[in-house]
């Protein structure tokens, strides 16, 4: 450890493992720092990726895939249920801690320096200087310098909130949700099955990813802004008491799934915010690792690009929205105007979802539905659906 | 006073990212409360998927007797 770096990164999630890699490989002097003694734990996450937005970033590995997937389902409650089953691979279900570690091994052998149970408490950022990072390990506190910060941290974003970026979520912003692993089942493991509709949450939905033909991650969300998050655990234990009644939990796990508040809390100064500190997942979905592995990379080859050019910090930043807004603005935008509206969506307007998701996917290859489009259209052009998009697309 | 249940805290720290006050925070072992900085909004608890967030009863009382 030394008294000053190039770039610290703090979170060694995927946004932060991701971007120390980069860093480290691009021969940076990097730090990592992360608060807890193992990444990926507590795990807080369904752990489903596309092909697409695995391979982009990194070399699919078995080691950190516990299952392939080649088909998704959705059931509407008392209604249609519809089926996407193309014959390639569409997707993962991965192994998180072991991704994460993954991850991180990748960043040290690279060069990375990496401090574990160690917690960033404080940040000062001062105009053309360093930032110093305030951190605590086992009850010490200590500083460190960096020309340039990542905030990695995750859903509670502290870091940027203390630099002054409105981080702060509002309750309709964010999603409550509650996953227990199940064992002891049968699960048709290589099928996300989605269940929609007032009897599975009252505006969000429950996941089923199989783990393996005998286990999955099974959980629910719900937006608490409008909905009791008293009665979330409810939804889950009915919805597993009659559809795997011999299931077993084998452990239980929460988390704050955020959604997408624009693009102004990208950065200042020499700090940059990249995966769910700087809110970028999918608000319908709640997918966010592709997006983490994204952006961490984007940060991290924009602070190399502003390194090698000499470019001031305002400039870092411009090119640092510049790139995000063209790699998945369009995306990021669709799904944050279709999500109030699906919030509201009633069991005749998912059967409707369901027509068109059937004569949609017909025939369609895996590699060419973009969930965004695919919404958008559905939003401005089934019949039934017409009447809440109208405005608003 | 804002009560965290640790028993029944899974350390997701979803919490934190609503509190007005920045009063919540993690550390390498368990979340706490600056219970100087928390003005009882609810918020956190409003969010908690587990209900492990609650305000204590002595503070619900006071509350109810100012209104
Ligand atoms: C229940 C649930 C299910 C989900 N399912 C899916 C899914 O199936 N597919 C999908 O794509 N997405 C899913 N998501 C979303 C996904 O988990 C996140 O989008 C993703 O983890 C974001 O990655 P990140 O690197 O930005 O942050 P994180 O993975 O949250 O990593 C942040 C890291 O920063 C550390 N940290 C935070 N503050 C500090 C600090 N001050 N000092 C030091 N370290 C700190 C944390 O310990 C953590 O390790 C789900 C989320 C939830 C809650
Ligand atoms: S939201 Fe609940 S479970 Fe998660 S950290 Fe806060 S108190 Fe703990
Ligand atoms: S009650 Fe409000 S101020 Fe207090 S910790 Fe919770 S969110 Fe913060």
């Amino acid at each position: 450890m030394k008294p000053h770096y190039q770039i610290i990164i703090i979170g060694a999630g995927p946004a932060g493992g991701n971007a120390a890699r980069i860093a480290a490989e691009a021969g940076l002097d990097v730090l990592l720092v992360e608060r807890d003694e193992r990444p990926g734990l507590p795990l807080c996450c369904a752990e489903g990726i596309s092909v697409a937005g695995l391979g982009a970033f990194i070399e699919p590995d078995p080691v950190f895939i516990a299952n392939e997937i080649n088909g998704l389902k959705l059931t509407v409650a008392g209604g249609k249920t519809v089926s996407f089953s193309p014959k390639d691979t569409i997707g993962y279900v991965l192994d998180r801690p072991v991704f994460e570690s993954y991850l991180v091994d990748e960043a040290v052998l690279a060069g990375t320096d990496l401090l574990l149970n160690t917690f960033a408490k404080g940040i000062k950022l001062d105009k053309g200087q360093p930032a110093v990072i305030e951190l605590v390990q086992n009850n010490t506190d200590f500083t460190i310098e960096a020309d340039f910060v990542i905030a990695a941290d995750g859903v509670e974003s502290q870091i940027g909130k203390m630099a002054g970026l409105k981080t702060e979520l509002k309750l309709k912003e964010c999603e409550t949700a509650i996953q227990y692993r199940v064992s002891g089942i049968e699960v048709e493991p290589s099928v996300l099955q989605f269940f929609v509709g007032q009897k599975y949450s009252p505006n969000g939905y429950i996941w089923v990813f199989p783990k393996s033909s005998d286990c999955a991650n099974i959980g629910v969300g719900l937006n608490p802004g409008e909905a009791d998050n008293a009665e979330l655990r409810g939804y889950l234990d009915s919805f597993i008491s009659e559809n795997y009644p011999l299931g077993k939990v084998d452990f239980v796990s929460c988390g704050n799934v955020p959604k997408f508040i624009g693009f102004e809390i990208l950065g200042k100064e020499n700090l940059f915010l990249a995966g769910d500190a700087a809110r970028l997942i999918d608000s319908l979905s709640g997918a966010g690792i592709a997006r983490a592995l994204h952006t961490g990379k984007i940060a991290a080859e924009t602070i190399l690009e502003g390194i090698e050019q000499r470019a001031k910090c305002s400039e870092i930043q411009r090119r640092y929205r510049k790139t995000i807004e063209k790699e998945i603005g369009w995306d990021m935008r669709v799904f944050q105007k279709a999500y109030p509206i699906v919030r509201k969506f009633t069991e005749a307007d998912w059967n409707c979802l369901a027509e068109f998701l059937e004569t949609y996917l017909k025939n369609q290859k895996a590699e060419s539905v973009n969930p965004a489009a695919l919404i958008k259209s559905a939003l401005t052009t089934a019949p039934g659906l017409l009447r809440l998009a109208r405005h608003i697309f | 006073m804002l009560k965290i249940e640790l028993a029944a805290c899974l350390s997701c720290a979803g919490c934190i990212a609503l509190c007005p006050e920045a009063a919540l925070f993690l550390t390498s072992d368990s979340l706490r409360v600056n219970q100087g900085e928390c003005t009882l909004c609810c918020l956190c608890v409003k969010f908690c998927p587990v209900t492990a967030l609650v305000i204590d009863g002595k503070v619900r009382l006071l509350n109810s007797e100012k209104e």
